[in-house]
């Protein structure tokens, strides 16, 4: 129990990167996601065709190996490390991690916003398909473009239907992250491993981790059922 | 005012509409009767271009539909069209469902396009429901403000897809008095209705169409009190 009491701010500061990776990736997933989803929705085939490979390649393999090209097999290393430069400098890189991490807290993002932009791009596809045919008929009927009435009409509806599916994404990618410790990204499961390693108490500190994934992951599906009732009668 | 011409249109091997010829002119109100399959909403929705021709010729006021050099958008933007489900947007106003296409598509500015909103709302009995939005409307009063709706890009010609036949049968009559309105002053209409009363009253000249053919046409009085072809006494026997 010391073990924990001692330890708990270092599991908190894991937390906190867990986090900070998830809503970076996510952001990131969902602007891929949005331009992919189109994409597949495209009349151009060769579009269609990209779109459709992209999702099929990273919801086929696993995180795990795509976190293992990005980060081993790519020559990205040097690049990130670059980028690193860049933002230690100017003094923009994100708090919740140390400097020396960077480089690996990008590859994990570009790992983890390449994997969910293929799901978000799915989610956004449905969301865009659920829409009634009638609404595009109405919006081309009064001389929109295809282009005007998928921003003005169809986009704001699909939006709405597509916070639930959403919200399980992230909660899905924020446990995802954990396989980050695998290239020693410091977010929590990384971190309970460093402890459990020099400590020798596994269950305590296992059981702290959990418990501060399920806190998140609990307050998260809280936000997403509030936000969907908030929509639901401004609808 | 529109001019139709061989309008041929199949959906894969089921042929819709098999050679239709019609023309209508400024301020003539054409209504469209037949039985379901007909074509009749085919024939309407080739005419702005929702549905692609097979083949034929479509032209409005001049226009030619077909040809790769027109903007479709130009020509839908100066024909209206009123659905029969109103298709109205679910995340806007009553208001904001008018104005959204002289904003974006007309690019007036937000002031002149709530004047023509309200003005349009006004005209459609509706002036106390610009900020309510559809799923608090009835259908009959969704139906009023998607004509307002069509109405707010003044087009040339008006496209009536079943207006009424989604609705509650007591909501019918303050959409058809609407449609009257439009009609008297002066509006350029094609009507696709089951209201024969609606066809008598308003039309200039009923279209009776069967398995994608124009079978009979003519006035009202010829159609309902004289119908020659056999079909239209079938039709006209079993809704009358």
């Amino acid at each position: 129990m010391e073990v924990v009491i001692k330890t708990f701010p270092v599991m908190l500061m894991g937390a906190a990167a867990t986090l900070g990776v998830t809503l970076t990736s996510v952001a990131f997933g969902c602007i891929i996601g949005l331009i992919v989803g189109l994409a597949r929705l495209s009349k151009k085939r060769s579009i269609k065709l990209a779109a459709t490979a992209y999702v099929d390649f990273f919801r086929g393999t696993p995180l795990l190996v795509q976190i293992m090209i990005i980060y081993f097999a790519l020559p990205l290393p040097q690049y990130f490390r670059d980028l690193q430069t860049f933002f230690v400098d100017r003094g923009i890189a994100p708090w919740f991690i140390e400097s020396h991490m960077f480089p690996v807290f990008l590859a994990g993002v570009v790992a983890c916003s390449l994997n969910s932009g293929a799901y978000i791009a799915e989610i956004f596809r449905a969301g865009v398909q659920s829409i009634e045919r009638g609404q595009v008929e109405a919006a081309r009927s009064l001389g929109m473009t295809a282009g005007q009435a998928m921003r003005y009409v169809i986009l704001p509806q699909a939006f709405k239907r597509v916070i639930p599916p959403l919200g399980n994404e992230f909660i899905a990618m924020l446990k995802d992250t954990s396989l980050l410790s695998v290239i020693g990204f410091a977010e929590l499961t990384r971190r309970g491993q460093l402890i459990v390693g020099q400590t020798y108490v596994a269950l305590p500190v296992w059981f702290t981790v959990a418990l501060l994934y399920l806190a998140m992951t609990f307050t998260f599906s809280r936000l997403v059922d509030y936000t969907e009732r908030r929509l639901k009668t401004g609808d | 005012m529109i001019s139709v011409e061989g309008l041929h249109k199949s959906f894969g091997k089921l042929k819709v509409l098999n050679g239709i010829d019609c023309h209508v002119s400024p301020r003539e109100v054409v209504v469209v009767i037949g039985p379901s399959g007909s074509g009749k909403s085919t024939f309407l929705r080739c005419i702005n271009m929702l549905e692609d021709p097979t083949a034929g010729k479509i032209s409005i006021d001049g226009v030619s539909l077909l040809d790769p050099k027109t903007n479709i958008n130009f020509v839908r933007a100066e024909v209206g069209m009123v659905f029969q489900r109103f298709n109205l947007f679910p995340h806007k106003s009553a208001l904001e469902n008018i104005c959204l296409a002289p904003l974006k598509v007309k690019k007036l500015s937000k002031g002149d396009a709530e004047s023509l909103g309200h003005s349009l709302l006004k005209k459609v009995g509706l002036s106390d429901k610009a900020n309510v939005y559809p799923d608090q409307l009835s259908g009959g009063q969704q139906q009023r403000v998607a004509i307002a709706r069509a109405l707010a890009m003044q087009p040339k010609v008006m496209l009536f897809d079943e207006p009424t036949s989604a609705l509650d049968p007591e909501m019918v009559g303050e959409v058809l008095a609407v449609m009257k309105d439009l009609a008297r002053e002066g509006m350029t209409m094609v009507v696709v209705t089951h209201e024969m009363g609606f066809a008598r009253e308003v039309g200039d000249r009923v279209i009776f169409m069967d398995e994608g053919l124009i079978v009979e046409e003519g006035t009202p009085e010829e159609l309902f009190l004289d119908p020659r072809n056999n079909r239209l006494k079938a039709f006209l026997s079993k809704i009358l």
